[in-house]
């Protein structure tokens, strides 16, 4: 078990629990957790074109993600991928910029006007956001 | 009073709704007044059709909910509890986070085709994430002094995850199964809207491609009102779990 350093333990409690529950791994940390977390992600990205090249599936129910990226290309360079993400972007930030405006005036009239702060407004507003959610 | 006070609100939209198309001031395929939709409601609900497509529905919200919470809490825990768990599988759960899952509804229809299989799996991915990240959020906010009293006191590591860690990220994982219920609801309808041949959303979009509206806003209130009433039973559910905190 590694040794409790105690000046250390002050600064960070978190760091040193960690350290002396874990089993001693020198290799973990010379090579840092940062290393760790693209292994998934590399893991992940050869599974998928792997598993579509081996001929397991057809293209149809899963493209290999060369021919996707391929595509995301073509789409760009040839195609309209950039107008429909402009139609995309356009209606998700129109949308959402009136929902700001409207809630975060409907928020301060709940909060201001006595009549409708009653518990049953926020409380069933505040339902009604979480459903919308 | 107070009752009548907080349904108040309620009444007097039901009372604008009403008149509005009554008067005609909007025309009855827009909307159509609420005592038809109540009426063909009754309708529906007598034909055994609103039984039939809601029974599918819920099934379907019931299993892809109740899979994504087991398998979101035992991920959300084991991240926040082994740290080569969380280097390995947070950047998944990360690039999963801000996809919106109704894009994958053609992808899961091609999986796993028309029935249930692809809505199930759609309500799982998408009701997993906000669990695993409540889950985990609540498990790393576990107070260490706790923990090491635990330890102290001679506890295993197993002892010490089921007795202090879980405990402590109960209030987050609750919040974090709040957000997957809404979210579950959306998905379902929006996924039976594009293609099912059963459920409510089929419903809705059926009866609208028809021009039933009345019988479609009928729909559209049951929805409403299963999910008004699934979020209230959950939140008094979320009272009793955390009663120990008062």
């Amino acid at each position: 078990m590694a040794r409790v350093d105690l000046a250390r333990a002050a600064e960070d409690p978190a760091d040193t629990i960690a350290r002396l529950m874990a089993p001693p791994a020198r290799w973990r940390d010379r090579l840092g957790w940062g290393a760790l977390r693209w292994v998934s992600v590399v893991a992940l990205i050869a599974a998928w074109e792997l598993f579509a090249r081996s001929g397991a599936v057809t293209p149809f129910v899963l493209p290999a993600l060369s021919d996707v990226l391929l595509r995301i290309w073509s789409d760009a360079v040839f195609g309209d991928l950039w107008l429909n993400t402009a139609v995309t972007l356009y209606r998700a930030l129109t949308g959402f910029l009136i929902a700001t405006v409207a809630g975060i005036a409907l928020g301060m009239a709940i909060h201001r006007v006595a009549a409708i702060r009653c518990r049953a407004s926020v409380r069933s507003a505040n339902t009604s956001i979480c459903m919308a959610l | 009073m107070l009752a009548l006070s907080r349904a108040l609100p309620l009444i007097l939209q039901a009372v604008a709704w009403e008149l509005a198309s009554r008067l005609e001031l909007v025309s009855a395929s827009v909307l159509p007044s609420l005592s038809d939709v109540l009426a063909s409601w009754w309708e529906m609900l007598r034909s055994g059709e609103l039984i039939v497509n809601g029974a599918s529905s819920l099934y379907r919200t019931a299993a892809g909910l109740g899979s994504a919470v087991a398998f979101g809490i035992v991920l959300g825990i084991a991240m926040a509890w082994w740290k080569p768990i969380n280097a390995l599988l947070s950047p998944v759960v990360e690039a999963f986070y801000p996809m919106p899952k109704s894009a994958l509804i053609p992808v899961t229809v091609i999986w796993l085709g028309f029935g249930d299989g692809s809505k199930i799996l759609l309500i799982f991915m998408g009701c997993m994430v906000p669990v695993t990240i409540g889950a985990f959020n609540g498990a790393r906010g576990a107070d260490q002094a706790l923990v090491w009293s635990a330890r102290s006191m001679g506890a295993s590591r197993l002892r010490m995850l089921w007795d202090v860690v879980v405990p402590s990220a109960m209030p987050e994982l609750l919040n974090g199964i709040r957000t997957a219920l809404a979210l579950s609801f959306i998905l379902l309808v929006s996924s039976e809207l594009i293609v099912a041949r059963e459920g409510l959303g089929y419903l809705i979009g059926y009866l609208g491609a028809n021009g039933s509206y009345d019988a479609m806003f009928a729909v559209v209130l049951t929805v409403a009102f299963l999910g008004f009433a699934a979020d209230r039973a959950y939140q008094a559910f979320m009272q009793r779990m955390l009663l120990w905190r008062e």
